[in-house]
Formats: C-alpha cells, sequence, structure tokens
C-alpha cells in the first residue's frame, strides 16, 4: 500500500475514498457468480435448494434450514415487495452524494423465505417509497464484468408523487 | 443457546472516570482509575481481587498486566479479555461459582480512535468481497443504515410513529440531566428530537448513542465477601445469553432473539416481567429499547409504542422508570456498562436525585433485541 492508498478502518480513510469517489462494485465469487452472471444477461436467478426447496439470499456455501450444498438456481419474475427502507442522508458510502433509498425487497416468488435483496428504488422520489410498495426489477450497467439488479415501482404502486 | 445459570454473586463497588468527547488521558491510567474507585466505592482492596476482565473495542488494546501492576493486585487467578453489557457478568459469575476466584473487576475501556463497522471497500478498485458485496454497491454498509432497515420494519408492523418512539430519547435525556456522568447536559424536547437531522431515516441524530472516552469499572465478588463491604449487595440472579452473531454486525428480524430465554431466567430467579422494578433495556440505538422491551415481555407486542409515548410511564417516578442514567443515547456509549452501573446505585439505594421508588429488581439488557443477553438483578 503506498502512503495515498485510503486506509477503508479508518473514518479519514472513508472519506479520502469519497473523495476519490471510488465506486464500490461486487467482486464475484465462487458461491456469487451465479449471480452476477444472470445479471449480466438481464435475469434475476437466486439460490434455491435442491434438497428442501429453500430460497436463499445472499448465496452461501450451505442452506441455512437443511445443510444440503446442492443448489439450483431458477430465473424470478423480478416482480417484488418493498419489506423495508431506509432514505440515507449522511452520505458516507463513496459515490453516494445525494439523499438516496436503500430498500430491503421481497421477491413474489419467495416472500415466505425472507429473502431479502438489497436495492435502491428508481425512477420515483424518495417520499415515494413504503413498505408493502409493488417494484419490478431493472438493470444497471456498470462495467463490462458488473450489471446491478435494481427496482423501480410499478405501474400498480401508489405514488404520492403521481396523485 | 447458552445456558441460563443460577448465581450467587453480587456487584459491590462501582468506579467511573469522566467520559469525556475525546480521549483526554492514556487507557491505563483512566482503567486503573476506574478499578480503584470500583474497590473503594465496595471497600475492598485491590490487593484483594483475584479477577479481571478489561473489555476493549479498538486495537491496539491496552496491556491488562500494566493494569494489573497499577492496581497492585497481588495475584490474578482469573483473567478474560472482552465481552459487552451483561454476558461477561455471568460468564466472571460462573467463575467465582466454580472456585476460580472470589473477586472479579470488570473495566470497559472506551476510546473513540476506532470508527464503528466502516464498509470494506478496496481503496485500489472499488470492489467490495463477501456477503457486503450485495450491500455496498448500493449505498449499505452502516450501521445506523441496517438499524434504520429494522426499525422501520418494526414500527410498520405495529404502527408506530417516530413521535412515539421518540419519546424514549427524550426521557432519557430527562435522566441524563440528574447524572452527574452523562454527556449531554442540553435539555431535549419531543420538538427537538423531531426537528433533528436525520442519519438514515427513520434514524435521526437522538436515536444514535454518542461516543465517548473513558473508563467504567463494577467490583463483583461472592455473597459471603459481599455482605461484609460498604453497600447493600446486589445480586445477578439469573442471566442468558443468545447466540454469537455470525454475520455482519445487524442481523435481519424478525428473530425471536432472547424471548425462549427470558422465560428461563424468570423461572430461575423467581419472578416474573411484573417484578421488575427498574428497566434497563441496551439502547445504543433507540429503537433496540422498545424492541427489547417486547421481547423481554415488560410490555406485549404491539404495544410499546403507546407505552412509551408521552413519557409517563418510562421516567423516573413511574413504577418502572427505564434507563434512569440516561442511557447510551445521553450518557454516552459505554457498551452496556453504563446500565449495569446504574442498576447497581438503583437497587442498593445510591441514585440520588435519580432514586426510583421501587428499587428492589432491575431487568438489563445487552446489545441487539434479536441477538443479545439478558440478566436480572435483585437485592435479595
Amino acid at each position: 500500500m503506498t502512503a495515498e492508498t485510503p486506509n477503508v478502518q479508518t473514518r479519514a480513510g472513508q472519506e479520502q475514498m469519497k473523495k476519490m469517489g471510488l465506486k464500490p462494485i461486487p467482486l464475484p465469487d465462487d458461491i456469487t457468480r451465479p449471480y452476477w452472471d444472470a445479471a449480466k444477461k438481464h435475469e434475476l436467478r437466486i439460490q434455491q435448494c435442491k434438497a428442501c426447496s429453500n430460497y436463499q439470499h445472499p448465496p452461501e456455501e450451505q442452506c441455512a434450514p437443511c445443510g444440503s450444498t446442492e443448489f439450483n438456481w431458477p430465473k424470478l419474475s423480478g416482480q417484488g415487495v418493498v419489506y423495508t427502507f431506509v432514505i440515507d442522508h449522511r452520505l458516507m458510502t463513496p459515490s453516494f452524494n445525494e439523499p438516496y433509498v436503500i430498500a430491503q425487497v421481497n421477491p413474489v416468488e419467495a416472500q415466505h423465505d425472507t429473502v431479502r435483496i438489497t436495492t435502491n428504488i428508481r425512477d420515483c422520489e424518495l417520499g415515494d417509497v413504503y413498505c408493502g410498495m409493488p417494484v419490478e426489477i431493472l438493470f444497471e450497467h456498470v462495467t463490462d464484468e458488473i450489471t446491478l439488479p435494481q427496482f423501480r415501482p410499478t405501474a400498480n404502486a401508489k405514488l404520492k408523487s403521481r396523485e | 443457546m447458552a445456558k441460563t445459570t443460577k448465581v450467587n454473586v453480587a456487584f459491590v463497588g462501582c468506579g467511573y472516570t469522566n467520559a469525556t468527547r475525546k480521549l483526554e488521558r492514556p487507557e491505563t491510567e483512566l482503567a486503573i482509575e476506574a478499578c480503584r474507585m470500583a474497590c473503594e466505592d465496595a471497600g475492598m482492596d485491590p490487593a484483594d481481587v483475584d479477577g479481571i476482565n478489561p473489555q476493549v473495542h479498538h486495537y491496539p488494546a491496552p496491556d491488562t498486566a500494566d493494569i494489573v501492576k497499577g492496581l497492585g493486585m497481588k495475584e490474578v487467578r482469573w483473567q478474560r479479555e472482552g465481552g459487552l453489557g451483561i454476558l461477561p457478568c455471568g460468564i466472571a459469575a460462573q467463575a467465582i461459582e466454580a472456585g476460580e476466584c472470589d473477586s472479579v473487576l470488570i473495566v470497559k475501556i472506551m476510546n473513540t480512535i476506532a470508527p464503528v463497522n466502516t464498509p470494506q471497500i478496496d481503496p485500489a478498485s472499488g470492489g467490495v468481497a463477501g456477503p457486503t458485496q450485495f450491500e455496498v454497491p448500493y449505498g449499505l454498509g452502516y450501521s445506523m443504515q441496517r438499524v434504520g432497515l429494522n426499525a422501520r420494519a418494526y414500527m410498520h408492523r405495529y404502527g408506530y410513529t417516530e413521535e412515539d418512539l421518540g419519546w424514549l430519547p427524550v426521557v432519557e435525556r430527562e435522566h441524563a440531566l440528574l447524572n452527574p456522568w452523562a454527556v449531554m447536559k442540553t435539555p431535549m424536547t419531543i420538538d427537538d428530537y423531531m426537528a433533528a437531522r436525520y442519519i438514515a431515516e427513520p434514524v435521526r441524530l437522538f436515536d444514535c448513542d454518542m461516543p465517548v472516552n473513558g473508563a467504567f469499572a463494577i467490583l463483583m465478588t461472592r455473597e459471603s465477601i459481599a455482605t461484609g463491604l460498604n453497600h447493600k449487595p446486589v445480586y445477578l440472579k439469573a442471566w442468558a445469553g443468545s447466540q454469537v452473531l455470525t454475520s455482519d454486525h445487524l442481523v435481519p428480524e424478525p428473530l425471536e432473539g432472547i424471548t425462549p430465554l427470558a422465560e428461563e431466567i424468570y423461572r430461575d430467579a423467581g419472578m416474573g416481567p411484573e417484578d421488575m422494578d427498574v428497566w434497563f433495556p441496551y439502547d445504543g440505538f433507540s429503537f433496540f429499547a422498545p424492541m427489547w422491551m417486547e421481547n423481554l415481555g415488560l410490555v406485549r407486542r404491539g404495544e410499546a409504542g403507546d407505552y412509551i409515548k408521552g413519557g409517563d410511564n418510562i421516567r423516573i417516578g413511574a413504577d418502572h422508570p427505564v434507563n434512569t442514567h440516561g442511557g447510551q443515547l445521553s450518557e454516552g456509549r459505554l457498551h452496556g456498562m453504563g446500565h449495569l452501573l446504574e442498576a447497581t446505585q438503583q437497587l442498593r439505594g445510591t441514585a440520588g436525585p435519580r432514586q426510583a421508588k421501587n428499587h428492589n429488581t432491575a431487568i438489563i439488557s445487552s446489545v441487539f433485541p434479536y441477538t443479545g443477553a439478558a440478566g436480572i438483578l435483585s437485592v435479595e
């Protein structure tokens, strides 16, 4: 590490990364690669246990309920519901410079499996987002390797800004 | 899950340095001062203490040997590093009961040099490895955001408003104004609370505890020694810890956490939630306190909002006052030690202007409502 390299363990290092405009991007590994490969093809695929059919996200080496290590990666519809969200005003994460929504979305196929996909909410105002809001997926190109799944309100969502 | 344990060990001495926003003196010096004060408060010579548990949340940690030497401890028969809140007290009590030692000084040393839970981003590429690769690229990397996600879902489930729950930090501030150790010295109304800026909406500035520097010590000893000291012994009647966190700092709710074990600690103590005089729910973030109150059966699920609203049920003077020292939100981030010290002061009747009218029993919880620990203290 050079003297200029920020130390991510310190507050000063975090500030420095923010000033550098560094954008955090996922580093796929053996466990997570199927998710990111699917996203690149504009598909939402998550782990489903071959033994007990449990959906699991983020992906893990083992199925949490049954311990199996065998998974399918079924393609989901990309339809979901906002389980919870915050509006971040502190803006500490590098490349986030305006207040933004962090939401956790239950895919409709896996609502009873506590699968929560962390996402931003696109194509609406900050004040439009609510718990239970129906959302659908879109895909944002970041690099040649990485496409980020994101969500936006469906046509059925009740948005204050559209009233 | 750790088992619950019936114990026969008491809290007998309290020691505090000033809690300051900046580190003003060497940590070892602060730790020695707090430990000496706890021994003096109890009426015990530090040379007669034979167990020690320093708790540090930053690195490099001060050397325990320097604290031992500075205190003039003659023989250390039991030593353990780390821990937070009631759980390490239970472990120390087990050591005392097992005959490994007679007394344990638990000292919390806080230093704000270390930021808490920063996202791990490769500074060269921006790359994020491991499970947080699904979070940090979306700007999720800090505790207050995770707490906000949990708090929003919790409030939505039960229909609580930000103002309902905002009364907890407001009343804690009232209590802090009566506490000489508290760092927050300015009165705060519910309007002041609501006007404060958002950090990660619904989490406001005053929903987050205040980082401080200082050292804070509590002395535990066996019953046969405790009864001959300066104060009425405050017994650790029962305690339980739920599982250690394996995930990143905060788990998604809802998990039932301590609730199944809460029944066991009430049974071990021979008491129920209705018998708890003074309540010390952990409040590293304000939202933890109502979640804890529900998880421990002190209020029914879905009723914490109405219970807290207006403050009359939780302030000093109520039947069951809550966090009479001001909690971590207003006394300062003592990582659970503030709750222990104040519970001891309350139960032995030395809480001065903060004294609760009923003070034979207290319940304390530590850390996150879905994974943490809880214990019952009693003068009998």
